[in-house]
């Protein structure tokens, strides 16, 4: 396990220096650069623009820009931004809170829905409350996650007023009191509800078709020939076997969190990282994008690398390749 | 008597192909039938808008701008004065037809990428399959939206090439592995033995065996693609802005008071995406199940 877990770690590293080049390539076809916003937009001079242009070398050739931008991201200096007047290190630990806030919540609630669904659909299957799970699911698996949104804040927040429609929460209260974390929690509950639709209905049915198929198993036939208790058998044999692949995807979970949360947070204007990368392309801010686009790539890729090792833990077989 | 109504079955079993079996189960698979009908009636109406509706979708009406449904507008107007009814037909032309483009363009991406790497194997398929694992390992959407926004002037065209160019992946995995395993068999020796050359075995005798697996992935890929551009032109990196699409039609929902107040702007094409993608996985769902062998009905 833990060459493989080695091997797995070691071939990240060119990966990354991959992934690098294509944000800054990409980065650099984008409209915009660090010129943009570093001149004084008053002097308009093709002198004055000139210089500017070598001092901050963007007459440099690619490589050595892509150099100077490797090493500086090395030494975690991001750059600055300049719609903010901060640095970009500083402004996406700002906000990073409050994603890793939505993100974990948005988990638990995938996680606490699709057990409960998922458990009661595979121990009643073909009953009532098993098709109104089934169709509450195919709804789920059909909506897109911006339409969810704005019907989650029509009904929830307009017409029921139980949630805010806007906002992170961050702002009113004194930071650290439970008012100011009452208040946090409460503006992430909606996003954070529609962000895990999609991984809910599909984790529900999972588990359901696996609670099934186990129930007809041998090992189950033998508890049951034994005489233990049905309840025993659902919660202490079967569900044990059923839950363990689920864990194996929750690297998945991060990767499909990362897309859903640009387009949330930008619906509930939740100050968060993928609010940020949106306005940042709207501002032409190019080191933010640059960062936030690449702070994204990386932890899409942990999280790819995250499934696959507990995969392995898992399945013995996958490490012997 | 017994025996010669089972030997009458058999050859009434003998004759049905696997497609024709697949046909009759998904004829009679209800849900799945009642979505085709909706899918086709819906498209239909979208193709056929300016025969249905009076109104140009671009005129802009300043005398009668977000009237409540009624008041001579069907499904009420915009904050333009824009006939809401007309602009769901319109907007579905244009969300329905980059959705079957990029389907056809991912569906071919993915076909040929996934036959060559599957059928071929060794360094092709090592490199083939590095590339895909690479683009893969980008958030998808997050990518999406970088490159659109390059190419945000381009319009439509950009934004079809953009999104064909980064979806392709999952589908060339499923039939590389399937090309894989179908590879194996003794018909594809015969045919190479026999001098095929591997675009003719790919072509004549591989194919045609996983094309249902293909037809599958085409339909949820038809899904992933329309909510791809509606969501894309949702926060504004999508259609242009002055073209009717289901995506840009919402985009006056971005502010909550429109949300609280002018349901009838957001709801028709948030409720026609919705019904789309639902048939659509309703079809995919139909299709898997007729060509599963397994499947009783």
């Amino acid at each position: 396990m833990l060459i493989y877990t080695l091997r797995r770690i070691l071939i990240m590293i060119p990966i990354l220096f991959m992934v690098s080049i294509v944000v800054f390539a990409l980065a650099l076809a984008m409209p915009g650069d660090a010129l943009s916003g570093q001149i004084d937009p008053a002097n308009t001079s093709p002198e004055y623009i000139e210089e500017m242009r070598e001092e901050l070398g963007l007459n440099d050739p690619i490589h050595i820009q892509y150099a100077r931008w490797a090493t500086d991201l090395l030494q975690w200096d991001f750059g600055r931004s300049y719609t903010h007047q901060m640095d970009v290190t500083s402004l996406i630990g700002a906000r990073l809170p409050n994603t890793i806030l939505l993100s974990v919540m948005s988990l638990i609630i995938t996680y606490v829905l699709a057990f409960f669904m998922g458990r009661y659909a595979g121990r009643n299957p073909y009953t009532k409350g098993d098709y109104t799970i089934q169709g509450v699911n195919y709804l789920m698996l059909a909506i897109p996650s911006f339409v969810a949104a704005l019907f989650a804040i029509f009904i929830f927040s307009f017409q029921l007023g139980l949630f805010p429609a806007t906002g992170s929460g961050v702002s009113g209260n004194e930071p650290g009191t439970i008012a100011y974390w009452l208040s946090r929690l409460h503006h992430t509950f909606l996003p954070a509800l529609v962000l895990g639709m999609l991984v809910t209905a599909s984790y529900t049915q999972f588990l359901r078709n696996d609670i099934i198929e186990s129930s007809q198993k041998d090992y189950v036939r033998t508890a049951r020939a034994k005489g233990t208790k049905e309840n025993d058998i659902y919660n202490k044999h079967i569900l044990r076997n059923s839950i363990i692949p689920i864990v194996t995807l929750f690297g998945f979970d991060i990767a499909s969190i990362i897309g859903g949360a640009v387009i949330i947070e930008t619906i509930f204007t939740y100050q968060g990282i993928g609010e940020l990368l949106i306005s940042s392309i709207n501002n032409r801010d190019s080191a933010v994008t640059m960062a936030v686009f690449l702070m994204l790539a990386v932890a899409t890729l942990i999280g790819n690398l995250l499934a696959d090792l507990l995969y392995g833990v898992i399945d013995p077989r996958i490490r012997v390749e | 008597m017994e025996a010669a109504q089972e030997a009458k079955l058999e050859k009434q079993a003998k004759k049905q192909s696997p497609w024709s079996i697949a046909r009759r189960k998904l004829w009679h698979n209800k849900l799945a039938m009642i979505s085709l009908v909706f899918l086709i009636v819906i498209t239909a109406m979208s193709f056929m808008a300016p025969w249905i509706t009076g109104y140009d979708p671009n005129r802009v009406e300043i005398m009668s701008r977000n009237l409540q449904p009624g008041d001579g507008y069907l499904l009420g107007t915009d904050a333009s004065g824009r006939d809401i009814w007309t602009l769901l037909m319109y907007g579905g032309r244009t969300s329905l037809l980059i959705g079957f483009i990029c389907m056809f363009a991912v569906i071919t991406i993915a076909t040929v990428i996934g036959s060559v790497a599957g059928y071929f194997g060794g360094w092709v398929d090592a490199v083939l399959m590095r590339f895909t694992d690479f683009v893969m390992n980008f958030p998808f959407l997050v990518f999406v939206i970088v490159l659109a926004s390059i190419f945000r002037e381009a319009g439509i065209i950009a934004l079809i090439l953009v999104l064909s160019a980064l979806s392709w992946t999952g589908a060339a995995r499923v039939v590389r592995s399937k090309v894989m395993s179908e590879k194996e068999n003794e018909y594809v020796m015969a045919a190479t033995s026999i001098g095929g050359t591997p675009f003719k075995v790919i072509r004549k005798h591989i194919l045609p065996n996983v094309m249902t697996t293909i037809i599958v992935q085409a339909t949820l890929l038809l899904a992933v693609m329309i909510v791809a551009e509606t969501a894309l032109s949702f926060i504004g990196f999508g259609v242009p802005s002055g073209t009717p699409s289901w995506g840009n039609m919402m985009t006056e929902a971005r502010d909550p008071n429109v949300i609280r107040t002018q349901w009838w702007v957001w709801m028709p094409p948030a409720l026609a995406i919705t019904f789309t993608i639902l048939s659509i996985n309703f079809i995919g769902e139909g299709i898997k199940d007729a060509f599963n062998p397994k499947s009783a009905r």
